[in-house]
């Protein structure tokens, strides 16, 4: 019945039907295979969900949530007004607000992003209701610091695209949140890596109130506090006041944010003497027996006739390095420094760390402030050599104080102690990292035990120390360039102190500086050493380091210290901590049922403390 | 050979088992694309992940038992129940603009609810159009030379049809239905001159009357420019090329695809061929392109082969419209053409659509049948 005239109306139509074919492959080749595209919101292909943060016991401080966002696809929106006043209900924003932004959006936009879970079901209710047509909620992966401003500058914070904009959340954002490989199974969410930092929680914690106190009671522009394991160079707390809550990190201002730990550069004044006077020692120009005449001023006569003086606080008469140490001399040191050459003590700094960052992986490092020696005048190494004429971070003074805790040994600084996969699979960690070499042994012992003389009570630290524990420890005042004039000011000084304890076996290092205080005593003796001294009381009983005349009963763990017996009551109590001896015999006689795995010590436990105990419950405990 | 003697030849059992082939495959790949494609999206709105693919799977049973039943009914029957067909068609359209029984959604009625069941009368028009105009093209055909007593009386008809869906706030089905009709008329005979002066009239005035309205501007610059705002108007364009891009050549695998997981908006209905496109890759894509196109050619030799002029434009209109459908669909999924409604037959979910495409294969196996009749058994 089909005509010739028929096929060819049909072989037209047919023509037209293969050109669109043609144009709809080609198209395909084009957008899959010659130039594929990426999603502008996605593109890194799949969801991945970015890892934790824990501390070194594996307490969490940074945790994945997630969270619907609210977008609108205004093609698909029919009565602007309605979704407004409906939406407007939920979200408390504005009704002329959301208007607005529906109405000067033509396609896509996020009305509001990260919206509660309740909110997010007032939502689904009114779109099962038939309402706000076009607007939809889309998932969204969000971030909570779940101890608020708790070492806010280390860890940093993300953007709202869930990528690492500061602190570890930057600088391991690849760990974090690993590019998922594109041929890998389970299609679907990926999970990143569990980044665990060298930070105790709780020793930052106290660390950080009681910094907090002296940069409010001194009315400081800043107040920087550093621990660090003596011998592992793990960073255990790290404060830089003001502080700032990672999760509302866009309210603080961008000076709050900055992290001055590793970035603000100023004069270490004193401090710096434990460096150069063990420098001068090292190369030979000093002996501890070494003696110079301190009259008050230094003097030292140029060929050209000129005289270099420099005045200090008071007369010492003859001393040693043990007693420039102990009284902190300017003259002494400047008379020590003229036994070596300025490249002699530029290769000792350089040595020591000064003049390059550490490396510690936290944004924004300074290298401080060390000249070449082609740029220093006669008069640079006397003054370097109690702290002038050089800029230091505070994270290479901690540094490079690790050279004395290590027999010479200069160690790089730690601050992620570990990377784990989502499945427990050690990824990558990061053990003890010795340098090099800076000073001898003897020469850091000796250097200790000067500084152990700063604590006796006529020393100048002695208010940095612990009674009843052996501390090293000295103390620095620098005045502050004014930046009106570029000399020093007559009102700004840094005010610092370095602790480091027990002395024989040395287990901390502690640094605080306080910036421009303008309350108070404004001396590294008055306002850093209390400090120093308060957060060593703390670090004493927590870590359990024994004092003079405690008794010693035993190697226990590092952090049971005098702990009263655990007695079991109506609820679950705290068993962190606990070694497995400990914990079986009072689970004995009670109808519970004890799950332990590992072995040392209890790190975390299911349920949480203070759950009712109920019989034939099942708790599980994690030793570590 | 008259319609008579014809009616009384159905009850040979011969299938085309090349067709229910293609039907079965086609069945069988939309299935599985949008089980991957909508757990998500299901997960998400209904808190079930198979909600949507069940729902779905309801309505392709009730597409092949009413497939089955088309396969068997009498032509003779079927047009004389034309009339009524139509009246129907247009009943439920308007239907639609009732309010207690039309449902809205995203802003469109193109809906009605009854008794917890949604149906979509837009799509039983495409097959209703279809089989009138094939029946007027045929009874017509000696005068369709003329325009007023020749075209004018089908085109009235489907202007008709036209204009409720467009009402309806359906502006792609509506153009869907206008560009049927033109391409049914134009094989159907009627003269050149006619065909060029209708389409040269109805294209613009279809242009005008899709920027009558804000979003399909919207739709239509987003198109024109994505990148110009990509967080905003091109974004479902972007992100369906995005997954097309992730498959590449060989795909991502099945159920692996991302795009799908809350990315791209409508990811179960329109945009179906974006998951397969992403998970199965070019290989895929094309395996699917030619199974259209298999299924395609099948049809029109269906129709080529039909004894009768109906039957030829009945085939014609029926695989016209399911090959054109999938056209238009992949080409919005791939950027080629503005973002429209128009469905994936076999593939987007949907009820309306999965019933009456499988319904108009089961008119393609009726036709079949009749052809390998008069092949086999000669007049």
């Amino acid at each position: 019945m089909v005509e010739r005239k028929d096929l060819v109306r049909f072989g037209v139509f047919a023509a037209f039907i293969a050109v669109l074919v043609v144009l709809v492959l080609w198209k395909y080749v084009s957008v899959m295979v010659i130039a594929p595209v990426t999603d502008p919101l996605q593109a890194s292909g799949p969801v991945v969900e970015r890892g934790p943060i824990l501390d070194r016991n594996g307490k969490l401080l940074a945790v994945e949530t997630r969270q619907d966002s609210v977008t609108a696809w205004i093609p698909d929106v029919v009565d602007k007004a309605d979704d407004a006043r409906l939406l407007s209900g939920v979200l408390a924003i504005p009704k002329q607000e959301l208007l607005s932004t529906l109405s000067s959006h033509t396609g896509f936009v996020f009305i509001k992003r990260q919206i509660s879970q309740s909110e997010s079901k007032q939502i689904q209710a009114l779109k099962e209701a038939g309402k706000l047509a076009g607007i939809e909620l889309r998932p969204d992966y969000g971030r909570i610091y779940t101890e608020g401003d708790l070492a806010g500058h280390v860890i940093g914070y993300v953007g709202t695209d869930n990528t690492g904009l500061d602190g570890i959340e930057l600088t391991f954002n690849n760990q974090l949140s690993p590019p998922p490989p594109k041929s890998t199974a389970a299609g679907g969410d990926f999970f990143g890596n569990q980044v665990f930092l060298t930070i105790d929680q709780n020793i930052q914690y106290f660390a950080q109130s009681l910094a907090s106190k002296v940069f409010q009671d001194s009315e400081a522009d800043s107040v920087i506090l550093i621990v660090m394991g003596a011998k592992s160079g793990d960073i255990l707390a790290y404060v830089s006041c003001p502080e700032f809550d990672p999760n509302t990190f866009s309210k603080f201002p961008a000076a709050v944010r900055q992290d001055r730990a590793n970035s603000y550069i100023y004069e270490p004044g004193s401090v710096m003497k434990i460096f150069t006077i063990s420098s001068f020692l090292e190369l030979g120009g000093i002996t501890p027996e070494t003696e110079f005449y301190d009259d008050g001023t230094y003097e030292h006569a140029l060929p050209d006739g000129d005289v270099i003086r420099i005045k200090g606080l008071a007369p010492h008469e003859w001393e040693d390095a043990q007693l420039i140490i102990k009284f902190s001399s300017n003259v002494g040191a400047a008379y020590a420094s003229d036994t070596v050459s300025d490249s002699a003590l530029y290769q000792m700094l350089k040595a020591f760390g000064f003049g390059s960052p550490t490396f510690v992986p936290l944004p924004g490092e300074a290298s401080g402030i060390l000249r070449p020696i082609s740029e220093w005048t006669p008069r640079s190494k006397p003054t370097i050599s109690f702290g002038q004429e050089i800029g230091v971070t505070a994270i290479q003074v901690a540094a490079a104080a690790t050279a004395l805790t290590n027999d010479g040994i200069l160690l790089k600084p730690h601050i992620v102690e570990k990377v784990v996969g989502p499945d427990g699979r050690l990824i990558q960690s990061f053990p003890r990292e010795p340098i090099r070499r800076v000073i001898s042994s003897e020469i850091a012992h000796e250097m200790l035990g000067f500084m152990e003389t700063g604590t006796d009570p006529d020393g100048f630290a002695h208010d940095a120390k612990v009674p009843g524990m052996p501390t090293s420890a000295k103390t620095g005042t620098a005045q502050m360039l004014d930046p009106q004039t570029g000399r020093y000011s007559e009102t700004a000084y840094t005010g610092s102190c370095i602790a480091i304890f027990p002395t024989d076996d040395p287990q901390v290092i502690v640094y605080a500086v306080v910036i421009n205080p303008k309350k108070g005593p404004y001396w590294g003796s008055g306002v850093a050493s209390p400090l120093i001294r308060q957060v060593s009381e703390r670090l004493i009983s927590y870590l359990g380091i024994p004092k003079e005349g405690d008794q010693v009963v035993s190697a226990s763990p590092p952090r049971a210290g005098a702990r009263a017996p655990l007695s079991l009551s109506t609820t679950l109590p705290d068993l962190t901590g606990l070694s497995k001896r400990e914990l079986l015999p009072l689970f004995a006689d009670r109808d519970l049922n004890v799950r332990v795995s590992g072995s040392g010590w209890v790190v975390s436990q299911t349920p949480p403390p203070g759950t009712p105990l109920t019989k034939g419950m099942t708790v599980s405990v994690v030793l570590q | 050979m008259s319609d008579r003697f014809t009616a009384e030849k159905v009850g040979r059992t011969t299938l085309d088992y090349t067709l229910l082939g293609f039907m079965t495959l086609l069945v069988g790949l939309g299935l599985s694309t949008l089980f991957s494609a909508s757990y998500y999206v299901a997960s998400e709105h209904f808190n079930d992940p198979l909600r949507l693919f069940y729902r779905q799977l309801v309505w392709v049973a009730a597409g092949l038992a009413a497939a089955l039943g088309l396969s068997r009914v009498s032509m003779a029957a079927l047009r004389k129940a034309i009339p009524g067909i139509v009246l129907a068609a247009l009943g439920l359209m308007l239907l639609t603009f009732v309010p207690g029984l039309s449902l809205e959604a995203l802003g469109a009625r193109r809906w009605i609810s009854l008794f917890g069941l949604t149906f979509q009368p837009s799509e039983l028009v495409k097959l209703a159009l279809i089989v009138y105009l094939a029946h007027y093209l045929d009874k017509k055909h000696d005068r369709l030379r003329r325009f007023g007593t020749g075209v004018l009386p089908a085109l009235l008809i489907a202007l008709a049809f036209i204009a409720l869906v467009y009402l309806q706030n359906d502006f792609p089905t509506a153009f869907f239905i206008l560009f049927l009709t033109l391409a049914l008329l134009f094989v159907g005979g009627v003269r050149i001159l006619h065909f060029a002066s209708l389409a040269l009239a109805l294209l613009p005035l279809s242009g005008l009357l899709m920027f009558a309205r804000e979003h399909r501007v919207a739709r239509f610059l987003a198109f024109w420019n994505p990148d110009s705002d990509p967080l905003g108007r091109g974004y479902q364009i972007a992100a369906s090329q995005a997954a097309l891009g992730h498959g590449g050549f060989w795909g991502a695998g099945f159920g692996r695809g991302s795009e799908k997981l809350g990315w791209l908006p409508e990811v179960h209905s329109d945009f179906v061929f974006a998951v397969l496109g992403e998970e199965a890759g070019l290989v895929g894509v094309l395996f699917v392109l030619a199974l259209f196109l298999c299924f395609a050619v099948k049809g029109y030799v269906i129709g080529m082969a039909s004894k009768d002029r109906f039957g030829y434009y009945l085939a014609f209109g029926i695989t016209t419209s399911i090959l054109f459908q999938g056209l238009f669909n992949v080409a919005v999924v791939s950027g080629l053409v503005p973002a429209t409604g128009i469905p994936l037959p076999f593939f987007s979910s949907g009820g309306s659509s999965i019933l009456v495409t499988l319904a108009s294969c089961g008119l393609l196996m009726n036709l079949s049948r009749r052809a390998g009749d008069r092949a086999g058994n000669h007049e």
